[in-house]
């Protein structure tokens, strides 16, 4: 009996410290879909939620919802669609604007040239004297529930693991829904997001032409103030938070598991570390702990997002690996010639290559990186082609 | 005694749901991100202008060496002529000489896995529309191309870590100079996303080669001469 207090204390520590042995080991993060290609939600809302959201997201804008005057697409889907909704495709979105020798100038209405327009006489063309022109490919969205769930600390601990002369930049954005006050930028291939309500809010105006609560002025054609005809702000049934919500709720780009499980792969994936590619297609991040207060005070992770493993093998920093683009959003000057990190999951839906989509062979893509990945690179090419082909399976699985 | 152990039993249980209670009490207090300074690392981000870059034209045998360190031997190459300037834009030297497909390594020069890439100098892709640009033809036994070597710092091509290496087909033969793209202003047309300085033949063809950001595709030099 005299020994009673000291199991009790004990028992009492062994119970506080349970749930942290479990912590230890984050969960991965689950698949967005299976191999039946059934798109599932990953636990945020339930399954009927998640298919009414996904069902906003594919969603064609008419005429009459304000779509336009200028725009790309009339739906997410249209861009984000491979292999699944909310993954990549081929679609390509043009910047321009003019390099003064110092500093970059925003083309008349801004560096994006949307490629459709309600009217023809709204219709939006690159104007001379704007000799910086490039295309963007779309992003992969799915998953991205767990990247705005990575704590902005992460991001700049990552940088400075970094070497020196490959070190990426972290850079601050506004989020719309706090008041512009600024985070740890992530989404779009300048980081200029660093929220999924910010993100839709952005994409629904500028490639949809939709005015919303967040951004209720229309885009105007290359300046000039042009008008669809309807009052803004447009998104009166608030689609921005369900674009946002069905983000959220996708899990992972799963892997090719098959082709992993290969000798090959596992030899590819053992020299993606040893060359050198995993400094900056960074492979494993844990999300912040469940109840963590993100997007300075709009957003708490919840269960299904916090704390979980996910390997998304970028480093959502931005880089100057030689490819530019040379277009400047909210990052300022210094981000002129660099772009996000690609993250490579889901890397096998897509065979358009790099932010333009402009190469189309993996070996390309990796010769094409210079500037801070140079060493890196050079020591892809002193691998045997067996090894290249290894390395290229490895990235094949993904 | 049966009772003392239930009783402990009791007790052991109940510390452990307290210890539980607790411990998710910890867990679920409120955490908040932590907003960042702007980054400290931005500074050291701004790519270093490269200062006294060493655009001096090749000594004899230069040129050579580094395109055996690019491409080993399977070009050769072409007369003396070999051009230095920033072709694509970074500031650093590059080096553009003619050259000409070795015959002994046809099969070696079209490797899917080589350590340059092979473009089309005609082809001038462009991805707003649907189709694919498209992936060059093989290169045939001495075949004459450019071989471009990208230059990495102030030493740019001469620069041992200089590696990255392009053999352009369809171009016109050497020898090649580099001029300023302030010549030509036409380069910058529809798919001109060029930068840095152009590379201008001297045959009859009249034409410039100038690097998009992706690849290098050749044009009329009266053309792109023209002011838009």
């Amino acid at each position: 009996m005299r020994g009673l207090p000291y199991i009790a204390v004990g028992t009492l520590l062994a119970g506080s410290l349970l749930p942290e042995a479990f912590t230890d080991t984050p969960p991965e993060a689950p698949p967005a879909f299976d191999a039946a290609m059934n798109l599932t939600t990953n636990g945020l809302v339930g399954q009927t939620q998640f298919d009414l959201d996904r069902s906003a997201f594919e969603e064609e804008e008419p005429l009459a919802k304000g779509l336009g005057p200028v725009y790309n697409a009339a739906s997410c889907r249209n861009c984000h669609a491979n292999p699944i909704t909310g993954g990549i495709s081929q679609v390509t979105e043009l910047r321009a604007g003019h390099f003064d020798g110092f500093n970059f100038n925003d083309h008349p209405g801004g560096s994006l040239i949307n490629d459709r327009a309600i009217d023809p006489s709204f219709q939006e063309r690159v104007l001379g004297g704007n000799e910086v022109r490039t295309f963007r490919t779309s992003l992969n969205t799915l998953g991205d529930g767990f990247v705005e769930a990575i704590d902005s600390n992460t991001l700049v601990a990552i940088s400075n693991s970094q070497p020196a002369g490959m070190r990426g930049q972290f850079i601050q954005v506004p989020v719309f829904e706090a008041g512009n006050q600024v985070r740890g930028g992530r989404f779009g291939w300048k980081n200029q997001q660093a929220s999924l309500l910010s993100f839709s809010a952005d994409a629904y105006l500028n490639e949809q032409g939709i005015t919303n609560r967040f951004l209720p002025t229309d885009n105007t054609s290359n300046g000039r103030v042009v008008s669809d005809g309807v009052a803004d702000p447009e998104d009166v049934e608030n689609d921005i938070d369900k674009f946002a919500e069905f983000m959220r709720a996708t899990g992972v780009p799963p892997r090719d598991t098959t082709l992993a499980a290969t000798a090959d792969a596992q030899a590819g994936d053992a020299l993606f570390n040893s060359v050198g590619c995993a400094t900056c297609h960074v492979r494993n991040i844990v999300t912040s702990p469940v109840g963590t207060v993100i997007n300075r005070g709009a957003f708490t992770v919840p269960d299904a997002l916090g704390n979980k493993m996910i390997h998304p093998f970028g480093d959502f920093l931005l880089h100057d690996v030689g490819t530019g683009d040379g277009i400047v959003q909210n990052g300022g000057q210094s981000t002129r010639n660099k772009v996000r990190t690609a993250p490579l999951w889901g890397m096998r839906s897509r065979d358009r290559l790099m932010h333009d989509g402009d190469t189309l062979t993996r070996n390309e893509a990796i010769l094409r990186h210079a500037g801070e990945a140079t060493g890196v690179i050079n020591s892809y090419r002193n691998l045997s082609n067996t090894q290249k082909n290894q390395l290229i399976t490895f990235l094949n699985s993904l | 005694m049966k009772q003392a152990r239930s009783t402990t039993l009791a007790l052991a249980v109940m510390a452990l749901a307290a210890g539980l209670v607790l411990s998710r009490a910890f867990v679920r207090a409120p955490r908040v991100e932590r907003p960042r300074p702007p980054s400290p690392a931005a500074p050291e981000q701004l790519r270093p202008a490269v200062v006294d870059a060493d655009f001096s034209p090749p000594r004899a045998g230069e040129a050579v060496t580094v395109l055996y360190r690019a491409f080993g031997s399977v070009v050769e190459m072409e007369g003396e002529g070999a051009a230095v300037g920033d072709f694509n834009g970074d500031g650093s030297p590059d080096l553009a000489v003619g050259v000409r497909a070795s015959e002994a390594h046809a099969a070696e020069i079209n490797d899917p896995l080589a350590n340059w890439t092979v473009q089309d100098c005609e082809s001038s892709p462009n991805t707003l529309v649907a189709k694919k640009p498209p992936l060059p033809p093989p290169v045939r036994n001495r075949e004459p191309l450019l071989a471009i070597v990208h230059g990495v710092g102030r030493r740019g091509w001469r620069d041992p870590e200089a590696r990255q290496a392009y053999l352009v087909k369809g171009a016109q033969e050497g020898p090649w100079l580099g001029r300023s793209r302030d010549h030509y202003p036409g380069v910058d047309a529809p798919d001109g996303r060029a930068r840095g300085d152009v590379l201008t033949g001297s045959s009859s063809r009249g034409e410039i080669a100038y690097w998009t950001g992706a690849r290098y595709v050749c044009r009329s030099a009266v053309a792109a001469r023209s002011a838009r």
